[in-house]
């Protein structure tokens, strides 16, 4: 409430008629003691009720002076002293009570509010935890992907290796496959290229036709990555390369009617 | 009233009786008026006249200046003990409210007209709009709260409280033009 509203409220007027309360005591009290307008507005209303009183002034009897004075000489020695009020003397430990429980209950919402923070970082720790080890987990799988990558491009890329192509034959026809071939270090790699998986129970198996006769050169996978290259059994030397179909786990010699790839060199 | 009446009160307050007097001189007849205007009989008046200053006497640490005028401290004193006086006396002779209102009311009446100068009686307040001079009588003379006031009359709450500053504003004119 503002000066002006006060003013207009009629607080000031019960305020001086004794009626106000002691909240609405305390306030005009608060504004008179603030504010100029408010002031002079319940000095106004203060003379006014003393102006009223002045004219209608009604003389006592004389009696009454003479009888009050003799009153308070017979009290001059029993004038009371101020007291102080025992309120006072248990003021500040009430303070001090009411600041310890002000700031117990902040200690207590502080507890709390960090507690909850604290649960929140836990949780978001765990999170990023979670989230480093499935990065962890990617990099290992990129990393050895990139390894395997590198391996194969430096064998494609390798100025000694020589690649052999092998062709599809009767009902393979137009299937192929890809060999290099280190003959300083008789290293072989299989590349599967386009072949279509072999029947059930059966293995594609590798032959090194050396001097007429054919010599394993090692099982073919295509389970795991058909685009990847494959390394061999080791061949020192070779005139042509081909592929049969054998039973799981290979034969010592290759079944010839079941041919489907020959790569000459 | 001037400030030098803070500097009585001072001295009372300090043990001075001859403040005391002073104060007497200057506002018992102000004071008088008053109690003679809630008690309405003189002898009663006589009684509430000496135990306010008696209690000015006691209470002058109870004055403060910050709080209002001198003379309304005084005022508001010798206003409780004469409403007190009446209330008391009311149940003592009848033991019933009515009485109060007799007893107020009596203002102008029988013995009390005698007393008094009759162009006094008819003062300021008399020369009220009625609706005004009964909220000052109910709260000035009577010590009615707001409440108290609108219970009796019927009025809402609010409208006591704008009229009690409606009068309070056309006593002051009053007083300006009869200055």
């Amino acid at each position: 409430m503002n000066a002006e509203e006060l003013i207009r409220s009629g607080l000031l007027e019960a305020y001086v008629l004794g009626q106000a309360s002691p909240e609405e005591a305390a306030l005009v009290e608060r504004m008179r003691a603030s504010d100029d307008p408010v002031r002079e507005e319940l000095d106004a209303i203060e003379l006014a009720l003393e102006q009223q009183a002045m004219q209608q002034a009604v003389a006592p009897a004389p009696k009454v002076r003479a009888s009050i004075m003799d009153a308070i000489k017979h009290e001059g020695g029993k004038k009371e002293v101020p007291v102080i009020p025992i309120q006072r003397e248990h003021k500040p430990f009430n303070w001090m009570a009411a600041a310890s429980v002000a700031a117990l209950v902040l200690s207590a919402v502080m507890n709390f509010m960090q507690y909850r923070e604290l649960r929140d970082v836990r949780v978001e720790l765990a999170q990023l935890q979670d989230d480093r080890s499935v990065l962890a987990e990617e990099l290992k799988v990129q990393r050895t992907s990139m390894e395997r990558t590198q391996q194969q491009l430096a064998v494609v890329m390798d100025p000694r290796a020589e690649m052999v192509v092998l062709n599809g034959m009767g009902a393979a026809e137009g299937h192929k496959a890809r060999i290099y071939w280190d003959k300083t270090a008789s290293a072989v790699h299989f590349d599967a290229l386009s072949m279509p998986a072999p029947p059930e129970g059966t293995q594609y198996q590798l032959w090194a036709l050396v001097d007429g006769q054919p010599v394993d050169a090692g099982m073919v996978s295509l389970e795991q990555d058909t685009t990847g290259l494959q390394r061999m059994k080791d061949v020192p030397n070779a005139q042509a390369f081909a592929v049969t179909v054998e039973h799981v786990g290979g034969s010592p010699t290759p079944t010839l009617t079941a041919m489907v790839l020959l790569g000459q060199i | 009233m001037s400030a030098s009446d803070a500097y009585l009160i001072e001295a009372v307050r300090q043990g001075d009786q001859s403040a005391l007097g002073k104060l007497y001189d200057a506002y018992g007849g102000a004071l008088n008026g008053v109690i003679l205007r809630i008690v309405a009989k003189e002898e009663l008046a006589q009684e509430v006249l000496q135990d306010t200053f008696v209690k000015i006497w006691r209470n002058a640490t109870g004055y403060d200046p910050a709080k209002g005028r001198p003379f309304t401290w005084m005022m508001n004193i010798a206003r409780n003990a004469a409403i007190d006086m009446v209330r008391t006396a009311a149940v003592r002779n009848a033991g019933s409210i009515r009485s109060i209102d007799k007893t107020v009311y009596g203002i102008g009446h029988d013995d009390l007209r005698e007393d008094m100068d009759v162009a006094e009686v008819r003062d300021v307040v008399g020369r009220l709009k009625p609706e005004h001079r009964e909220l000052i009588e109910m709260a000035y003379y009577k010590g009615y709260s707001q409440q108290e006031i609108a219970d009796d009359t019927g009025l809402p709450l609010g409208t006591v409280k704008s009229r009690t500053r409606a009068a309070l504003l056309e006593l002051r004119t009053q007083l300006k033009d009869h200055r």
